[in-house]
C-alpha cells in the first residue's frame, strides 16, 4: 500500500489546517434537511484533503459512502445509474446515505455527456446529502451547477502542516531525515500534501537515510518554479543543493538575481549574512554586465555560481523558519520591465539626437531637469515634449 | 522650430561665445585660421566644452556646408568598431565640399572603446588620413591607448570656474527674461561644480518654478538633484534598519530619476558628513569605491546599491559592539 493511502487522515483527529471547511462540513451533515442547501461543493489545490475528509467524516458518522470518481464513466446514464439509485432507495443498513462526486470538473464535455445536468437533477430530487469536489470552481462546465451548491474553500497546506504530517510518517516507517532534506521536500510539494508523501516514499525506498542530494537526483528533471528555486538556495545546506536552482527554471538569470535579491533580507537575519549574500550578488551582477559587453559567455557561469552558491553559504547554519517569499517589489520590476526599459531607452535617444550626447549618458545629463520640469510646469513641459517629439507614454514616464 | 532644451538652445556658436578654457581655445583658434588641423583628442569632464569646441571647429572651416563635412558619432552608442569602421569608410570616401581638403570625424566618448577597438580605430585613422580628421574626446586621456595618443594633439580642459559659469548662466538668464540674483549664481556654480551644462539644466529647471531665481529656488532644483533622503537613508542602515533603508532608496532612485551612479556619487558625498569614527569613514569610503566600480562593470544597479546598503548594515553594526 502506498504512503498516501496509508497514511491519509482516518479520522478528523488527523486533519490539518482545515478548520473552517471541516467545520462547515460537519454542519452540512447535521443539518441536512433543515437547510437549504442540499450539496457542497469542495474546492481548493490538489493534496489538501478535499476526497479524504470525506470519507473520514462517512467513517467517524458512520454513512454509508457512495463514490463516483473520475476513473468512473459518467455521462448522464451512467450517473443516474449509480447516484440516481442510491439517492432514491433507502440503504439496506440503515445508516444514512453520503453521495460523493469527486473531481466534478473532470466530468468531460464529449464523452460524459450531460453529466453535468445530470448531476444538477440529481442535487434537485436527492434525500441524501451530496458533496462535490473540485479543484477550479470556477470551470466553465460548473457554471450551471454554481446555482445548486455551496461553494466551500479548502486552503493550500502550510509548511508547518506539511512538516508534522511528514514527520509522523517518517516516524512510523522508522525512516531517517536530515532536516534539510524534509525542506525541500516541503517546498517542492507546493502545499500539496498527496505530492510531497509520494515524494518522501519515492525518495526512502532502499534508504535507511535520506539527503539532501538523494532528493536532488530525483527532482532533477521536474520543472522548477522560482519559489523552488529560492528554497534551494536560501534554505539548501550544500552548495551542490544552491548550485543547481537554476536548473529547469522558468526564469533566466538576471530574474532569479532579482528574485534572490528581494528576499535576502527576508531569510537571512545576521547583517554578515546579509552583506556577505549581497555581495556575492553584486559580484554576479558585475559578471552579468561582462557578458552583456563582451559578449563572453562564460561569464555566465561565474554569475550564476555566485548567485546561488555565494548566496546560499553566506548563511551560518539553515534557519529553521518559514519564509514566505516575495517577488521583487512592483516598483523595481517596473523598472526592469522591457516595457519601462524601453520608454527610457527611446527618451534617451530622443534626447541625444538633440543634445550631441550618447544615449547612454543622455539620461544621466538630463533626466532630473526634464523631470523637474515635467513635475512643475506645464507650459514649459509642453514646449519640451514638442521640441524633444516625445509621444504619450514617455509624457507620462517624465511627469511620474 | 526653436529649440527648447537650453544647453542646445544657447550652446557657443562662435569662439567668442565659449567661457573659459582660454588656453585651449586660443591654440585652436588659430589651428582653424591656417585651415589645417591635425587628429585632435579632447580630454577632460563632462559639460566642459569639449563637444562643444569641436562642433565650432567644423563651423568656421566648412561655414554653412558643416553638417555634411561633419560625421558625429558615439562610440557608446556605436555596435562595436565595426560599425564605426564601416561609417567612416562611408563618409570618408568621398572628397569634402568647400576649400577644406578633409572631413571631420568627431568620435564622442571614445574612451568607451576597448583597447582592442582601438588598435583598430588607430588602422582606420591611418588609412584616412588624406581625407579625414578625427576629433577624439574622452573624460580620461589614459583609457586612450599610447599610439592613438601619439597621433593626435591633445588638449586638456579644466572644470569651469566660477567666473565662467557665471558669465554663461547670465547670458541665458537676460535671454530668457529670469532675474537671478547673486546668490543664486554662486549657489548654481557650487552645485554644477563647473560642469556647464548642469548648470544650464539646473537654471532651466528653475525657471520652471520662478521668473525670479533666488538661492532658494537653486537649491530646491539642487534638492531634486540631490535629495537629501539619502543622507537619511545611509543612517537608517548604519542603525540596522536595513529593510526600510532599502526600500526607501529604491523609491528615491525612481522618484528623482536618479542613476546608479549619481546615486553612489551621492552616498560618497553624504558619507563625509555621518556621525561615525573617523576609521569607519575610511572604511565606508572604500567599500563606496568598489561599489561604484561594480555599478559601472555590472549590469543591474539598483542590486548594486542595495548590496552597497547591506555593507553599511554590516558596518554599522560592526560599531555597535
Amino acid at each position: 500500500m502506498s504512503f498516501a493511502v496509508k497514511y491519509a487522515p482516518r479520522s478528523l483527529k488527523e486533519f490539518v489546517n482545515q478548520e473552517k471547511a471541516v467545520k462547515r462540513v460537519l454542519s452540512f451533515l447535521r443539518n441536512f434537511g433543515k437547510e437549504r442547501v442540499k450539496a457542497l461543493l469542495l474546492y481548493g489545490p490538489p493534496g489538501t484533503g478535499k476526497t479524504c475528509l470525506v470519507r473520514a467524516l462517512a467513517r467517524d458518522l458512520k454513512y454509508d459512502l457512495i463514490e463516483l470518481n473520475a476513473s468512473d464513466k459518467r455521462d448522464a446514464r451512467e450517473i443516474r445509474k449509480v447516484i440516481g439509485n442510491a439517492v432514491a432507495q433507502r440503504s439496506l443498513s440503515g445508516r444514512p446515505k453520503l453521495i460523493l462526486l469527486d473531481e466534478i470538473d473532470g466530468i468531460q464535455g464529449r464523452e460524459d455527456r450531460g453529466g453535468v445536468s445530470e448531476v444538477i437533477k440529481i442535487i434537485q430530487a436527492t434525500n441524501y446529502p451530496i458533496i462535490l469536489t473540485a479543484n477550479d470552481p470556477y470551470n466553465p462546465k460548473l457554471r450551471g451547477l454554481r446555482n445548486y451548491v455551496e461553494l466551500v474553500e479548502f486552503k493550500k497546506l502550510g509548511k508547518r502542516d506539511l512538516r508534522k504530517i511528514l514527520e509522523r510518517i517518517c516516524k512510523k516507517e522508522g525512516i531517517k531525515f536530515e532536516p534539510s532534506a524534509l525542506d525541500l521536500i516541503i517546498t517542492f510539494s507546493k502545499g500539496d500534501a498527496r505530492s510531497a508523501i509520494n515524494d518522501l516514499e519515492m525518495v526512502s525506498y532502499g534508504r535507511k537515510v535520506v539527503k539532501e542530494e538523494d532528493l536532488l537526483l530525483s527532482y532533477r528533471d521536474r520543472e522548477k518554479n522560482i519559489f523552488e528555486a529560492l528554497g534551494m538556495i536560501f534554505k539548501g545546506k550544500s552548495l551542490l543543493t544552491a548550485l543547481r536552482a537554476p536548473e529547469n527554471l522558468d526564469k533566466d538569470l538576471s530574474e532569479l538575481i532579482l528574485w534572490i535579491g528581494e528576499n535576502i533580507s527576508r531569510e537571512y537575519e545576521k547583517p554578515e549574512e546579509i552583506a556577505k549574500a549581497y555581495d556575492y550578488l553584486s559580484k554576479a551582477d558585475v559578471f552579468l554586465g561582462r557578458v552583456r559587453r563582451t559578449q563572453y559567455y562564460r561569464f555566465q557561469l561565474y554569475a550564476s555560481i555566485l548567485a546561488t552558491g555565494g548566496v546560499c553559504i553566506a548563511k551560518k547554519e539553515t534557519y529553521r523558519k518559514f519564509t514566505s517569499f516575495k517577488s521583487p517589489s512592483k516598483i523595481v520590476r517596473m523598472w526592469e520591465t522591457k516595457k519601462f526599459r524601453e520608454i527610457l531607452r527611446s527618451i534617451s535617444d530622443k534626447i541625444s539626437e538633440k543634445c550631441h550626447v550618447s544615449s547612454e549618458n543622455a539620461y544621466k545629463y538630463y533626466g532630473f531637469m526634464l523631470k523637474f520640469i515635467f513635475k512643475n510646469s506645464k507650459k514649459m513641459s509642453r514646449l519640451l515634449a514638442e521640441d524633444l517629439n516625445l509621444n504619450k507614454e514617455e509624457i507620462s514616464f517624465l511627469t511620474y | 522650430m526653436e529649440l527648447e532644451i537650453w544647453t542646445e538652445k544657447y550652446r557657443p556658436q562662435d569662439f567668442s561665445e565659449v567661457v573659459g578654457q582660454d588656453e585651449v581655445v586660443s591654440r585652436i583658434k588659430e589651428m582653424v585660421k591656417s585651415k589645417n588641423i591635425p587628429h585632435l583628442l579632447f580630454a577632460g569632464p563632462p559639460g566642459v566644452g569639449k563637444t562643444t569646441l569641436a562642433l565650432i571647429i567644423a563651423k568656421k572651416l566648412f561655414k554653412d556646408k558643416w553638417r555634411e563635412n561633419l560625421l558625429e558619432l558615439n562610440a557608446s552608442d556605436e555596435r562595436g568598431i565595426d560599425t564605426i569602421r564601416t561609417k567612416v569608410k562611408d563618409f570618408a570616401r568621398t572628397k569634402p565640399l568647400g576649400d577644406v581638403p578633409f572631413k571631420i570625424i568627431l568620435l564622442d566618448e571614445a574612451d568607451a572603446l576597448t583597447r582592442d577597438a582601438q588598435q583598430a580605430l588607430r588602422r582606420t585613422m591611418e588609412n584616412f588620413t588624406a581625407t579625414a580628421r578625427f576629433i577624439l574626446s574622452c573624460n580620461y586621456s589614459s583609457k586612450i591607448i599610447e599610439p592613438i595618443q601619439s597621433r593626435c594633439a591633445i588638449f586638456r580642459f579644466k572644470p569651469l570656474d566660477e567666473k565662467a559659469i557665471e558669465k554663461y548662466i547670465k547670458r541665458i538668464a537676460q535671454a530668457e527674461n529670469l532675474k537671478i540674483d547673486k546668490e543664486a549664481l554662486r549657489a548654481i556654480y557650487e552645485v554644477s561644480e563647473g560642469d556647464a551644462r548642469r548648470a544650464v539644466n539646473i537654471l532651466q529647471a528653475c525657471a520652471a518654478l520662478s521668473k525670479r531665481i533666488d538661492e532658494d529656488v537653486v537649491y530646491e532644483v539642487a534638492g531634486f538633484a540631490k535629495p537629501k533622503e539619502i543622507k537619511e537613508i545611509l543612517e537608517l542602515a548604519l542603525k540596522g534598519k536595513f529593510e526600510e533603508a532599502k526600500k526607501k532608496m529604491i523609491s528615491t532612485m525612481i522618484k528623482y530619476g536618479i542613476s546608479g551612479i549619481d546615486a553612489v556619487k551621492l552616498i560618497q558625498r553624504y558619507v563625509l558628513t555621518l556621525d561615525v569614527p573617523d576609521e569607519a569613514k575610511i572604511k565606508l569610503i572604500e567599500t563606496i569605491g568598489d561599489y561604484e566600480f561594480r555599478i559601472v562593470e555590472g549590469a543591474d544597479e539598483f542590486l548594486q546599491i542595495e548590496a552597497l546598503l547591506a555593507q553599511f548594515y554590516l558596518i554599522g553594526s560592526s560599531l555597535k559592539k
